[in-house]
């Protein structure tokens, strides 16, 4: 097993890029779920959801990736991840799969039209690049 | 599992020291207010030794060391030698300040930075000054001498044992007297304390040489041998296990172990107010005893040991009657709380979900069965809600046991004479309402008596009593906790708020003009508004009332103001009984579900559409012949309002007595118990919104914060305008 030892992590698309989260962040994955707005909070805020009694906060990363929103569709996913002691969901629009990369290099200035500092690097496996986020950069105001 | 095991008896150990800290203020209070009764120098004097006890078990030698102090001129007033004055009752207090430095320090582990030698100086000094003179026996002049000890040699010898860390006990040990064989008796003490460590000192001398004494031949005259023996031990236990040890031999009477204080390097120790001080314990204990002799003094041994013995004996009955109630960490009781909440979710769901399959399956037994268990469930669950939310809650006397010392000290400083009254000390509410409550009404008190009760001089001019009266009462009203603080002071001048105001900006003449003069008074609530002319130092400190306020909307309560001039001001603080879970009002805007706290709702009417007036730009309705201003809620949240197709528009009034808002919502949906539930840090503050709750059918809904929608209200006025 050529992946052992090595970081897994999950692969998640969002409009036509991949992304990677570190799979030691995940808390879970879910369905897409009724969101209650909030309103007059931060843009990036889309509402809450109950997860099984808990009261998670979801963001779109549409809004910091400057892409207009889109309705959600069957493969429409929350990703649940902690971020700071408390639960937080990203909406993704398809989770992948599980992948680990043979190679990480620092992120470039800008990866397509976002800024570099949203990455901890890009990665890479057998069937190209992938841009791995950086959840605290990501998350933060 | 040693560190978690010495942390839960760290905790237990301070949260004894807070209990008997507090006890001691309550009785240092008394004893300032009633004078010296022998419950309350007994409930002091169980307070320190019981200190004394569980501070010595966690060798915290700083408190050790005061409260035997205390214990000691504490006994002394017990047994009437010493009278209860002024100056005693300032250095019991500023003996329970040091034990609160102490435990404070203790707490946050940084070592303990307080000198104690000052206090215990002065509590010496205070025992010995003030101790009647003619009492002072014979044989504590023989102790002194002892003890005072010019002899270098021992000196040295106490010194050179206090620097490697030992602590020198001043032991005495009455004997009974009649005892036979008191040499023999002597021996075994000495050899019963010279196993626990090193002896310095005995008297009478050469005690530890009683064997060669004997085998010398050298036979003591046991008609001669006093029944007062004294010892100078240097050990590494505690006084109490030495005091311990000593009481298990028979025929010993009393044992008294002082530490032996830490000399200065320099300081010969027979400065004139040290010296004695060592020798006035033994002064006092068998003073009566041996001057009688005899029988009398035999009964006056065990006179001695009855109220030692009843000291030590009442500890246990009282630890007795306490053993019926446990000590609960607050963390599980939050995670109770949680359950419980998340059973009323779930329960709520079940009776949906058992009413929808009532409707579509009417005749079936298993559903009629589905919906008397979930039924019997509800009533379950709700009695289960109710004894959690009871265990949460606190008498608020925790709270308003602080205020007598903090008035007291505050009238002292300011030269003020004040009567506290305090009521309801027995009324309940949740703990972490207690909690958030505490700073506004400190807040609240320090103005009173600062600001509100004028000096005695001024009172008499204006034919008040010189005393001024601050009442601070609680009481249950419905589902509400309604606080009062109140003053027969100056009260407050509307003009002057109204003229402040103005100079501040914070209202223009026109609408300065419109308000009446209880809105005028409210005036003081506004962020940035201050009337007192000069800034004091105990309520001068840039923390406004509009502080006051936030605090106590941020807790889902109303603060009202009511004040006279000349005859003094009220604050009434309305709060609910707990914020974890509130009766709340389920409304529906557009699509969306919302709930209003039942707490903040006034009243609930319907009103055809064109009772809304404009006014000046600002919508208002007139309900019960009052004007009342108009919120769309659909606007604070930025949902559009539906189409005003319906003859009657549901309005919630909400508020206190004089600032009303009536909310206009598309749909009242009723009434249910919710489980308040935090946006969490990453949400954040959103202004009009205080938290969420999950609903019977698993949607979440956000509960509405009523100041939050008046602050909007507020702000987009004076943008109108």
């Amino acid at each position: 097993m050529a992946s052992l030892g090595r970081e897994q992590y999950v692969e998640v698309v969002i409009g036509k890029e991949r992304y990677a989260l570190k799979i030691y962040d995940i808390h879970e994955i879910i369905k897409m779920q009724p969101v209650t707005e909030i309103p007059n909070s931060k843009p990036h805020v889309k509402g809450v959801i109950n997860l099984r009694g808990k009261i998670v906060p979801i963001v779109s990363l549409r809004h910091r990736f400057g892409l207009p929103e889109e309705p959600y569709t069957k493969s429409t996913r929350i990703v649940v991840v902690n971020h700071a002691d408390e639960m937080v969901g990203i909406v993704v629009d398809r989770v992948n799969r599980v992948v680990t990369f043979s190679d990480i290099q620092p992120p470039p200035e800008r990866v397509g039209s976002v800024h570099g500092s949203y990455f901890s690097g890009i990665g890479t496996t057998d069937d190209g690049l992938v841009s791995i986020l950086k959840l605290d950069q990501i998350l933060s105001e | 599992m040693d560190s978690s095991f010495a942390s839960e008896m760290a905790g237990l150990f301070l949260e004894e020291v807070e209990d008997q800290l507090h006890i001691m203020e309550q009785e240092i209070l008394r004893l300032e207010r009633d004078g010296a009764s022998d419950e309350t120098v007994q409930n002091l004097f169980r307070a320190a030794h019981t200190l004394k006890g569980s501070s010595a078990v966690m060798g915290f030698d700083e408190m050790k060391r005061l409260t035997h102090e205390m214990e000691h001129v504490l006994d002394q007033v017990r047994n009437r030698r010493l009278g209860v004055s002024t100056k005693l009752v300032d250095l019991l207090f500023q003996c329970l300040d040091h034990l609160r430095t102490l435990k404070e320090q203790f707490m946050a582990g940084s070592g303990i930075f307080v000198e104690i030698g000052a206090i215990v100086h002065e509590l010496r000094n205070y025992a010995f000054g003030s101790e009647d003179q003619p009492e002072r026996p014979k044989e504590a002049a023989i102790g002194e001498a002892v003890l005072c000890m010019e002899d270098p040699e021992t000196w040295a010898k106490v010194r050179n044992a206090q620097d490697q860390g030992f602590s020198v006990y001043d032991i005495q040990v009455r004997l009974v007297p009649d005892c036979p064989m008191k040499s023999v008796r002597a021996w075994m003490i000495g050899h019963r304390l010279r196993s626990l460590g090193e002896m310095l000192l005995t008297h009478p001398p050469g005690l530890e040489e009683l064997e060669d004494a004997e085998e010398n031949g050298t036979v003591f005259d046991e008609e001669s041998w006093p029944s007062e023996l004294r010892y100078l031990l240097a050990c590494q236990t505690t006084a109490l296990h030495v005091e311990e040890t000593l009481l298990t031999i028979s025929d010993v009477a009393g044992v008294r172990v002082t530490p032996f204080p830490v000399w200065q390097r320099e300081g010969a120790p027979v400065s004139a107010a040290a010296a004695p001080a060592v020798g006035a314990p033994a002064g006092a204990a068998p003073a009566d005893g041996s001057a009688a002799g005899g029988a009398s003094g035999a009964s006056a041994h065990e006179g001695t040991g009855a109220a030692n013995g009843g000291g030590a004996g009442a500890v246990p009955a009282a630890e007795k009657r306490k053993a019926r109630t446990i000590r609960v960490d607050v963390e599980r009781l939050e995670h109770l709380m949680n359950l419980v909440g998340e059973l009323v979710i779930d329960q709520t769901r079940i009776h949906q979900v058992g009413s929808v399959l009532h409707h579509l399956y009417a005749a079936d037994e298993t559903v009629d069965e589905l919906v008397q268990v979930s039924d019997h469930l509800a009533r379950v669950i709700g009695e289960l809600q109710e004894s959690v939310m009871k265990v949460r809650m606190l008498p608020i006397d925790q709270l308003f046991s602080r205020f007598p010392r903090m008035v007291r000290d505050l009238a002292q400083s300011l030269n003020k004479e004040i009567d506290l009254v305090i009521e309801g000390r027995e009324t309940e509410l949740d703990r972490t309402v207690i909690e958030e409550i505490g700073d506004p009404l400190i807040h609240l008190i320090r103005n009173a008596i600062d600001h509100g009760i004028e000096p005695a001089e001024e009172r008499k001019r204006k034919g008040k009593p010189a005393k001024g009266r601050l009442r601070i009462a609680a009481a249950h009203e419905e589902n509400q906790v309604v606080i009062t603080v109140e003053d027969d002071g100056a009260g407050i001048d509307v003009d002057k708020i109204k003229h402040s105001a103005l100079r501040k900006g914070l209202i223009s003449e026109e609408e300065l003009k419109k308000l009446s003069d209880p809105e005028a008074l409210r005036l003081i609530f506004l962020p940035g508004f201050s009337t007192a002319s000069s800034v004091t130092d105990i309520s001068g400190r840039g923390v406004g009332m509009d502080i006051v306020r936030a605090h106590i909307e941020k807790l889902s309560g109303v603060i009202d103001i009511d004040s006279r001039p000349g005859e003094g001001t009220r604050f009434t603080i309305k709060l609910p009984l707990t914020l974890a879970i509130i009766t709340g009002l389920l409304i529906r805007l557009s699509d969306r579900m919302f709930v209003v706290p039942m707490s903040s709702v006034m009243e609930i009417v319907r009103v055809p559409p064109e009772a809304i007036q404009t006014i000046k730009g600002d919508a208002v309705v007139v309900i019960r012949e009052q004007v009342v201003p108009v919120v769309w809620l659909h606007d604070v949240f930025r949902i559009p309002r539906m189409r005003e197709t319906k003859r009657q528009l549901p309005i919630i009034v909400v508020g206190t007595a004089d600032k009303r808002m009536a909310l206009v919502v598309d749909e009242l949906v009723g009434n249910q118990e919710i489980v308040v539930k935090s946006l969490g840090s990453y949400v954040g503050k959103i202004n009009g919104i205080s938290g969420a709750t999950i609903l019977g059918d698993g949607q979440v809904a956000l509960i509405l914060e009523v100041g939050g929608i008046g602050r909007w209200r507020e702000m987009r006025a004076g943008r109108a305008s």
